[in-house]
């Protein structure tokens, strides 16, 4: 309980953070991604400020034994930069820049954000259970 | 989904959130930023903020590969737009 307590807690904070750097708005996300003279800086200087912030929680990480609730630390193991890493981020690429939306905003917005984002939402589960799909057999 | 509430209670107003782009635009750049995202292992938050906190290669690599793939999509639906805003 103390577990999910905390992972929720965490969500709360994320979205807030999303949304007071006006990263819920796709319109926000296009104007980084076009430059030009209405470029808007907003998303490096989000993401830097979320790098620089984890950056020193993970010094902090490195310090504990084992996290509060859990057994142990559950960090990505992959070292291996291969074809399904490249291709996979430029498909993703590909679909964040025509819209401007990625999966946490995506998700942040399911209250508000309208039926355009239900249904950007609802692709994007599709696209999911569609790699999972085509790539059972074989775990890349 | 707590914290538009949460923002909406106390700043008064929902989040700004503006789709521009048709359905059929919307379709398939959910489909692609769903499987991308699992092809990757990761996404903007995933790769772009933990794994470039982690200093990890790989995620160096997929921040790179998305933000070029993203700049370059954005340059090209923004020339697109007129095709498909007009009625």
């Amino acid at each position: 309980m103390k577990r999910f307590g905390l992972a929720a807690l965490c969500g709360v904070i994320f979205g807030l953070g999303l949304i007071s750097g006006g990263m819920t708005d796709p319109e926000t996300i296009q104007s980084f991604l076009m430059p030009g003279r209405d470029w808007n800086p907003s998303l490096m200087v989000v993401l830097g400020g979320a790098v620089c912030v984890t950056f020193a929680g993970l010094r902090l990480q490195k310090r504990m034994v084992r996290p509060w609730y859990d057994a142990r630390f559950h960090l990505p193991g992959k070292t291996r930069i291969d074809a399904h890493l490249v291709l996979g981020s430029i498909l993703f690429g590909i679909g964040w820049g025509l819209i401007g939306l990625c999966p946490g905003p995506a998700i942040a917005a399911i209250l508000f954000g309208g039926a355009k984002a239900l249904l950007f939402l609802v692709s994007m589960g599709a696209g999911i259970a569609l790699f999972h799909g085509v790539f059972s057999r074989d775990p890349g | 989904m707590v914290a538009p509430l949460l923002w909406r209670g106390i700043s008064g107003h929902w989040p700004p959130l503006t789709i521009r782009e048709p359905w059929f635009v919307v379709v398939p750049a959910g489909v692609l930023v769903g499987f991308g995202s699992q092809m990757a292992c990761g996404c903007t938050s995933g790769h772009g903020v933990m794994g470039l906190a982690r200093l990890s290669p790989r995620s160096l690599v997929a921040v790179g590969c998305f933000m070029t793939a993203a700049i370059a999509t954005a340059i090209c639906a923004h020339h697109m737009a007129g095709w498909w805003t007009r009625p």
